[in-house]
């Protein structure tokens, strides 16, 4: 991979170059300047803000990083990781691949069947290119004031286009993924800004697969936190159906700053799965607005922590409307000294009667050293209304473990037991291909220190 | 293991009733100067992670700016709430005109 | 509790509506500081109670830290950015001395507390009041047979006066001036409260109980409260706080220590009714050594807002912290209530229910804080928050924190909002009880987990105060 020239690519002369090395048309040059104008007037958080607290945001070198360009060429043979093609054998997709490696991207592979119904899968840029006037209006539709989410925004530069049009059904997964070397010789961290916007027309169904992943190059010098700021974007037209299942699988050079935003519309419904399995630090937010009556969400979350993982993840769900229906189950296992800190918040406004909406947050604390800090709060400004959260943080069951080491387990397999099933209940609900299969998989490996 | 002391400052460094922060093989350190004699804690409140070297020095007691804890610079104590757990200590020696401390292998 | 209480109104004579608390009596006082303040007010209050040198130079040191400390960026800023210190009067004194004779308490207050029916209350079930009118206590009692065993109720004034070392080694070591904006500014300017000392192995089988009430207009008042007991000992300290309804506002900002050494028991009730127009802003914190025991039950039902989160912190093998917390808020009211359970040693462990009910717009907050240290093996702390929201003008909210630092824990937090049941409702009314009546009856028995620990004069006492908010009575 070869160095961007730009130590500082956190700057105004990047939003401009990317503008013009990728002959962006003037509306979205715009789109990027206001942006970053906005990013420059809003405040770094700290840890010592709210949303941010206990991360190791000082840990970042903003000044220092190499940023690369996602897919500046397309090559069909660009190698994918192993680890993904195994994957890929469980997520049992017909419907399309985009994968980013680095800077190639592979053209996704749209079946015939599907384009004729006007179904759209691509990278970013080749919908920027070739369906600017369908994708310019969610460009925009989804403000923020979130320094990150400016910052991806004014900077992206590769990331995922789906398009599903009204009534169109479609029951294999898209896969999306961006992977990348975060080390390239330098000490420089390396930074990428993919964006995925997924729309999903009136009564259109569809289920989506969003992998980020990265892996330490061969020469890892980099001293230096390497940045992975993605921005998701799923907008779930009226009746439609979205089911979504994000991989988050980074190496320990990364600080990963993600944010995924669900638009529900009426009678509309999401059911996510975010798997988070690795990184120096993943803060994630995961806010879903359910705009109008009828709307549901059921989220759910698993966290698998070791080492010196740090992981942050807030959840918000947001009742705009009556009517709405909203669940989370986020679970979280630590061993060795890994943290995390799990934030949700359940917002219900005034005019949300007969909302209902759960919160669930469990932690396992397998490592002696692990940490887990657990907010769960509730703003309920409506009076008819069925909310309720839970939250609990303790160790293995000791009963547990004994019981099945005196049924001959050994320890490790005891504890990958618990653990597998600690998170089973999430994860048979997830209806995409046999991607909970190969979920199963990585945990173990992961439990088993592989 | 044994103590392995690093200099760290002049003792004149660190004026009588003062506090001045240090870093000794990575860590922050907080020389405190109490009536002549020099003790060594970790420059971080156990309550909230407050930078006690810039908290004020109180007879035998260093008090984190942030909430008002206080702990006994030669035992790291607590001497006052809201922290709960006490603070680590290091030996600090005087040899000649210099400070010297140690971080690692030495537990007092 | 039963419903038979609710209609009872024989049973307790404090309060049948907030007129009863509501009224104004003529200010006629011995001393009054001007508004704002400064410096010297500090110092005029430290000298007008012929304070030692040391208590000086701390009120001097904690309004420093006061005029340097930020106003919390949490809760609810917008209130307690319009909180004007320099409109407060920080110290109002009136009475020459604290009395322990009731006859001898000026006439004019003594009317006052019996209209609030203190000396009835104190008959009946009471080992020891102080009663405490605007900066200072004006009565004080305690039974004889306590004072013989070597209890100490005192004023805190009176406790920094005879008890001068036993002050000076505990006083701030809970919460010092530092802690937060409010602490700081009680630590400067504090006067009255209540000073405990129950020696090793004392039980105080019956309640002490303190009154606070504000009298005066934009009085701002700064109590302060120590209780120690010592080794194996048991105290149960009961605070009632009332004021007039003024069109401007009034600041109450107490700061209470509690100390609770080894095998030690406190338990310390708050019935919290001051009127719309007061600024609650109280910081509570507890220490329970190895198998201490504290308790904090704590009703809030008036002031305009309430910012309160009684903390025990568990210092020593087994010890044990409840927090039982109810919160009403009706129209303009905000109730930003909770707990702070912090486990330090090994095998603590804790609990907090807590019950709120939001009315007319009024707004409840349970802000919460569980934090396990490590090495704090076996700790175990159950959190439950139940809110229920009557009308779709009102406001619930939940911010628990949990820090989980140590593995071997159990730790398990569950909150619900919800409205009355329908369905109780229509059972209860086709029983012939009003809309009112019915909704009282739910209300009292969403809160009974709460009233059921409290003495009955005083559960008696609440269920009426419940059953007035809701008919929309009080003011």
């Amino acid at each position: 991979m070869s160095e961007s020239k730009s130590v500082n690519t956190i700057a105004r002369e990047r939003v401009d170059n990317l503008a013009s090395q990728n002959g962006e048309p003037s509306w979205l040059k715009e789109l990027r300047v206001l942006s970053w104008e906005a990013y420059l007037q809003t405040p770094m958080p700290t840890g010592r803000d709210e949303d941010w607290r206990k991360t190791e945001i000082e840990s970042l070198d903003l000044s220092n990083l190499n940023a690369i360009d996602l897919s500046t060429k397309s090559d069909a043979k660009a190698k994918l990781p192993d680890w993904f093609e195994t994957a890929l054998t469980f997520f049992e997709c017909n419907s399309g691949i985009v994968a980013e490696v680095g800077q190639s991207s592979i053209p996704a592979q749209l079946p015939a069947d599907l384009a004729a119904k006007g179904v759209i899968f691509c990278t970013l840029k080749e919908a920027l290119r070739d369906h600017a006037d369908l994708i310019r209006p969610y460009l925009s539709k989804i403000d923020s004031d979130q320094k990150f989410v400016l910052m991806n925004k004014a900077l992206f530069n590769g990331g995922t286009f789906l398009y599903v049009p009204a009534n169109v059904e479609i029951d294999s997964p898209f896969i999306s993924l961006t992977h990348f070397t975060s080390s390239n010789g330098s000490p420089n961290g390396v930074a990428i800004f993919p964006r995925l916007i997924a729309v999903l027309g009136s009564h259109s169904k569809a289920s989506l697969i969003n992998v980020l992943s990265s892996e330490p190059g061969a020469e890892n010098k980099t001293t230096l936190r390497s940045l992975a700021n993605a921005l998701v974007e799923v907008h779930v037209a009226p009746g439609a159906k979205c089911e979504y299942l994000e991989i988050q699988r980074f190496d320990a050079n990364v600080f990963a700053v993600t944010r995924t935003h669900n638009q529900v519309e009426q009678d509309a419904s999401i059911k996510s799965l975010t798997v988070a399995l690795g990184g120096s630090q993943l803060k994630g937010d995961i806010a879903t607005v359910l705009s109008a009556r009828g709307a549901t969400s059921d989220l759910q979350g698993i966290v698998l922590g070791d080492n010196d993982e740090h992981y942050s993840f807030n959840t918000i769900q947001k009742h705009d409307a009556p009517d709405t229906n909203s669940n989370i189950n986020f679970r979280v296992a630590l061993k060795g000294n890994a943290q995390s800190i799990y934030q949700g918040v359940i917002e219900v406004a005034k005019i949300a009667q007969k909302t209902a909406a759960f919160q669930s947050n469990k932690n396992l604390l397998l490592g002696s050293e692990a940490k887990a800090d657990s907010i769960p709060k509730l703003e309920i400004l409506a009076d008819d209304v069925k909310c309720s959260h839970g939250a609990t943080v303790g160790p293995v069951d000791r009963e547990q473990i004994f019981y099945l080491q005196s049924r001959g387990l050994s320890a490790a397999a005891a504890e990958e037991l618990i653990v597998t099933g600690f998170f089973r209940q999430i994860l048979e609900a997830c209806t995409i291909g046999r991607a909970k299969e190969w979920v199963y998989d990585v945990l173990a490996e992961k439990i088993h220190g592989v | 293991m044994s103590a392995h002391f690093s200099k760290v400052a002049n003792k004149h460094d660190v004026p009588e009733g003062h506090v001045k922060v240090y870093t000794v093989e990575k860590k922050r350190i907080a020389v405190c100067n109490v009536d002549g004699k020099f003790f060594a804690v970790d420059d971080l409140c156990t309550h909230d992670g407050g930078p006690l070297g810039e908290g004020e020095l109180v007879e035998n007691t260093i008090e984190c700016p942030r909430h008002g804890a206080r702990f006994d610079v030669e035992t790291g104590a607590v001497v006052c709430m809201p922290a709960v757990v006490p603070i680590a200590t290091y030996p600090c020696e005087e040899r000649g005109e210099d400070l010297w401390v140690a971080v690692s292998g030495a537990h007092k | 509790m039963s419903a038979e209480l609710i209609h009872d109104q024989s049973i307790g004579n404090i309060g049948n509506d907030y007129s009863q608390y509501g009224f104004q009596d003529k200010e006629d006082y011995v001393f009054k500081s001007g508004r704002g303040l400064t410096r010297e007010i500090v110092e005029k209050i430290s000298s007008m109670k012929n304070e030692p040198e040391w208590m000086l130079k701390y009120r001097l040191r904690a309004l420093d830290i006061f005029l340097k400390k930020p106003m919390p960026k949490w809760g609810n800023c917008g209130l307690l950015d319009s909180i004007d210190f320099e409109n407060i009067f920080y110290f109002v004194r009136s009475s020459e001395r604290s009395e322990k004779s009731w006859d001898d308490v000026p006439e004019g207050i003594k009317q006052t507390f019996d209209r609030l029916g203190i000396p009835e209350a104190e008959r009946k079930f009471l080992a020891g009041v102080t009663a405490q009118y605007e900066s200072e206590v004006v009565y004080h009692s305690i039974r004889e047979d306590l004072e013989a065993q070597g209890v100490v109720f005192l004023d805190m004034d009176s406790g920094l006066r005879e008890h001068e070392e036993i002050v000076r080694k505990h006083f701030g070591t809970v919460i010092p001036a530092a802690d937060n904006k409010f602490s700081a500014l009680n630590s400067a300017v504090w006067s009255g409260g209540s000073f405990v000392w129950v020696p090793e192995g004392v039980k105080v089988e019956i309640p002490l109980q303190a009154y606070f009430r504000i009298n005066a207009e934009n009085m701002g008042q700064f109590e302060r409260t120590l209780i120690i007991a010592e080794p194996g000992s048991f105290v149960h300290y009961i605070e009632g706080c009332t004021a007039p309804t003024y069109s401007t506002d009034s600041l109450h900002s107490a700061v209470v220590e509690l100390i609770a050494k080894p095998g030690a028991h406190i338990r310390y009730t708050t019935i919290q009714n001051w009127s719309k127009n007061v600024y609650n802003l109280v910081t509570k914190r507890a220490v329970a050594h190895t198998d201490a025991k504290v308790e904090w039950v704590d009703g809030n039902i008036g002031s305009k807002l309430t910012m309160k989160y009684p903390a025990i912190h568990l210092v020593g093998e087994r010890a044990h912290g409840e927090v039982l917390s109810i919160a009403f808020a009706g129209d303009d009211q905000h109730q930003d209530a909770g707990a702070k359970m912090v486990h330090a040693a090994p095998n603590t462990t804790s609990m907090v229910v807590s019950k709120s009910i939001s009315k007319n717009g009024g707004r409840t907050s349970y802000r919460g804080l569980v934090k396990v240290y490590p090495n704090a093996k076996g700790a175990k702390s159950n959190i439950k928050c139940d809110a229920l929201l009557l009308d779709e003008k009102s406001r619930s909210d939940t911010y628990p924190t949990m820090e989980i630092d140590e593995k071997d824990v159990t730790i398990e937090h569950e909150a619900t909002v919800s409205k009355v049941g329908e369905e109780q409702l229509f059972y209860l009314m086709s029983r012939g009880l009003t809309q009112d009546e019915a909704t009282a009856m739910i209300i009292n028995g969403f809160f009974e987990p709460f009233t059921k620990e409290l003495p009955l004069e005083y559960a008696v006492e609440l269920n009426r105060l419940i059953q007035l908010e809701m008919s929309g009575s009080v003011g």
